[in-house]
């Protein structure tokens, strides 16, 4: 898990590597709906990756699974392919029924790529 | 297409409220409008409100998941059809297969491809669009169904009254006719004839269906209306071939057999036009005769062509007339053979007290489990004596315009009109002028039918009528009579005096033919009535009916004279 400390590092300077086109075309679809929904997609976020915590804690699977898989659609969705991927990861190690110390490692870079995304998204949308 | 009429309203279910917002701005935009859920139980509650035609499910959500809710959706008992799309960013097979096993159409995965979405709606609405044309259909289907049962039952009534009518509930006279006989087109129809006959046809028109049964309704107007006033086996198969030949579509036909069954001379005159042979049989030693089909269908030929000429066969009391259609011999069993017509006339040949039912309970047993009987018909008449026949004639049926007490007339039928044309059911209506002659209608029958027969066989054609006292003499007699008709020469000439006005009625009726006569004083003296001593020639039966019967001339002529009460 060498990895794992060096994304640790680069997350405070790295930016999300997220699907461009993707988000163009949302914002096209969503017109002036397009932050609100980035702001609807980063709160549920980070409000289901902190149940995550919880759900790997008590070691409960299948709330587990849900919450991944969930999480996993809207990062799709809003063009954040990597992240999606982060839970898709997470999702299948709960299907797999993985130890709690396996699942904490795969939340943790989850967590991380989410921050990155978030920031990159309020940085490029949000204005003000 | 319940309560919008405009914009058709898809149902979208997905917990995660940002892949619902994508979803529902990229459905709006295709033109339709949305109902979201945020869980499987809002899901059904919005679908029952909605009836949304399509549905757009995710697989994973809280308290009821897309699976529970596709099947429900597919379980319902409303006859409109609804897609169900799962949403979806399952990638493993058994979990793809359960979205299929629980009524998925379809899966549209994340990230959502708005071109992708928007073809899967478009292909999803046509499936709507033959659903609904397809329900559309069905529902004028049945309809159609609805209206055609209605009609046919309507047919069947009206078939049934006339396909089997009349005489048919004789003691002597068992038949089968399938209760759906409307869709074979089978009838069975008998009559009694002034003669004190009676007249049968059998029948069997092509095909299945309302086409097959709707010949039947001239059929039996012409048959009734022709057996009633006198007409013989070819005047009725001369008439129904003419009616049908001009009326039923080329290729439909009528496989018939006519017969006359006379219980007093103990014939029987029949024609058979395509249907199986049918049989006398005959109990004892005698061989058993069969009814051979020796025409063509009716309907088939121009009167020009038909030929009408009936054959007679003897048949004494308690011989056996089987007549059937080629439904029971045709019958097959389930590996395709046929009853057949050997084994028909086997099972019919041993004497049977219930020889119709013995019959199909044999060819239901042949045909096991394909059993159906609804093409079989057959009819088993046993022949009677003419005292226990009772082919008792309704006289009133033929009351025409009343008056003439007092009348004489003469009529002459000369050359080919002997062979073309039978005089007597018109010259019995002349009779039936005088209206209290109308009660003897039968006797009149059999007295002209008596004298004109003896003054053509035997005085125009010359037969000599001892042939007819052995069997095969009686064939020969039969053949001699059909080869001299062909090229008959000759006349019979009627005269009628009638005189009704007295208590006692006098019909006086003199028939004299062209042939040469006979010595009647040297064959035995004349008796009680008259001078008819000479059997051979066939008229002693008519002294029993008539007040006085006598030869005059040359032999040539017979004068016969009937006495009645007339009431006045």
């Amino acid at each position: 898990m060498s990895e794992l400390s060096n994304e640790q590092d680069a997350v405070a300077n790295a930016a999300a590597d997220l699907d461009r086109q993707a988000l163009a075309e949302l914002q096209d679809l969503l017109e002036e709906d397009f932050v609100g929904l980035l702001e609807e997609f980063i709160d549920s976020s980070e409000q289901g990756a902190a149940d995550l915590v919880e759900h790997i804690e008590l070691l409960n699977y299948d709330a587990l699974r849900r919450g991944a898989h969930s999480l996993k659609g809207s990062a799709l969705n809003i063009g954040a392919p990597n992240l999606g991927a982060r839970w898709s990861a997470l999702e299948d190690a709960a299907v797999e029924n993985a130890t709690m110390k396996q699942l904490e490692s795969l939340l943790q870079p989850a967590r991380i790529e989410l921050e990155q995304t978030t920031d990159t998204l309020r940085k490029e949308f949000f204005s003000g | 297409m319940v309560s919008q009429a405009t914009t058709e309203s898809i149902l979208i279910a997905d917990d995660n409220l940002v892949d619902r917002t994508i979803l529902s701005k990229i459905v709006r935009q295709s033109g339709y409008s949305v109902v979201q859920a945020k869980d499987g139980v809002e899901a059904l509650e919005l679908y029952a409100q909605h009836s949304p035609r399509i549905v757009l499910l995710d697989a994973l959500m809280p308290r009821l998941d897309g699976f529970a809710v596709a099947r429900e959706i597919k379980n319902s008992p409303a006859g409109e059809f609804t897609s169900v799309v799962f949403l979806t960013s399952l990638t493993a097979a058994d979990e793809l297969a359960s979205c299929v096993n629980a009524g998925g159409d379809d899966f549209l995965s994340k990230p959502y491809n708005k071109v992708i979405l928007q073809a899967k709606l478009r292909a999803l609405q046509r499936v709507q669009d033959l659903h609904s044309k397809m329900q559309q259909q069905s529902s004028e289907l049945r309809k159609h169904n609805v209206h055609l049962v209605q009609e046919q039952e309507a047919a069947k009534a009206m078939f049934d009254s006339v396909a089997t009518r009349g005489f048919l509930d004789a003691p002597y006279i068992n038949y089968l006719l399938s209760p759906l006989a409307v869709f074979n087109g089978d009838v069975l129809m008998a009559a009694p004839t002034p003669r004190e006959t009676l007249m049968l046809l059998l029948g069997d028109f092509t095909g299945h269906g309302l086409t097959a049964s709707i010949g039947a309704m001239p059929l039996s107007e012409i048959f009734y209306g022709m057996a009633q006033k006198g007409f013989s086996v070819s005047d009725i198969v001369h008439e129904c071939n003419r009616k049908l030949n001009s009326i039923l579509p080329i290729g439909y036909f009528c496989c018939a057999i006519v017969a006359e069954l006379d219980f007093r001379k103990q014939t029987i005159n029949y024609w058979n036009g395509g249907l199986p042979p049918g049989f006398l049989i005959r109990p004892g030693a005698e061989a058993t005769v069969t009814l051979e089909p020796e025409h063509l269908p009716l309907g088939v030929l121009p009167s020009t062509r038909i030929s009408v000429v009936p054959k007679v066969i003897e048949a004494h009391p308690g011989d056996r007339l089987i007549l059937t259609t080629d439904g029971i011999i045709e019958a097959q069993n389930l590996e395709g053979e046929q009853f057949g017509y050997e084994r028909f006339a086997e099972e019919i040949a041993e004497p049977h007290e219930k020889c119709i039912e013995h019959l199909l309970a044999e060819v239901q047993e042949h045909m096991g489990e394909q059993s159906r009987d609804d093409d079989f018909t057959m009819a088993e008449i046993t022949m009677q004596s003419p005292e226990t026949a009772q082919v008792q004639f309704d006289s009133k049926s033929l009351e025409g315009e009343l008056g003439a007490d007092v009348w004489r007339s003469t009529y002459e039928l000369r050359d080919c009109s002997l062979k073309q044309f039978n005089p007597l059911p018109m010259l019995v209506r002349l009779l039936m002028h005088c209206p209290s002659l109308n009660a003897h209608v039968g006797d009149i029958q059999i007295v002209l039918s008596e004298l004109y027969s003896n003054a053509l066989e035997h005085g125009v054609l010359g037969l000599d009528s001892t042939l007819k006292q052995s069997a095969t003499g009686f064939q020969q007699y039969y053949e001699q009579r059909a080869a001299r008709l062909e090229s008959i020469k000759g006349s019979v000439f009627f005269e009628f005096d009638c005189d009704a006005r007295q208590p006692e009625g006098i019909l006086k009726i003199r028939v004299t033919d062209s042939g040469d006569g006979f010595d009647f004083r040297q064959c035995g003296g004349p008796n009680a009535k008259g001078n008819l001593g000479y059997h051979g020639r066939g008229l002693s039966l008519l002294s029993d009916l008539c007040h006085q019967v006598q030869h005059e001339g040359s032999g040539n002529t017979v004068s016969a004279e009937m006495h009645w009460e007339t009431g006045h």
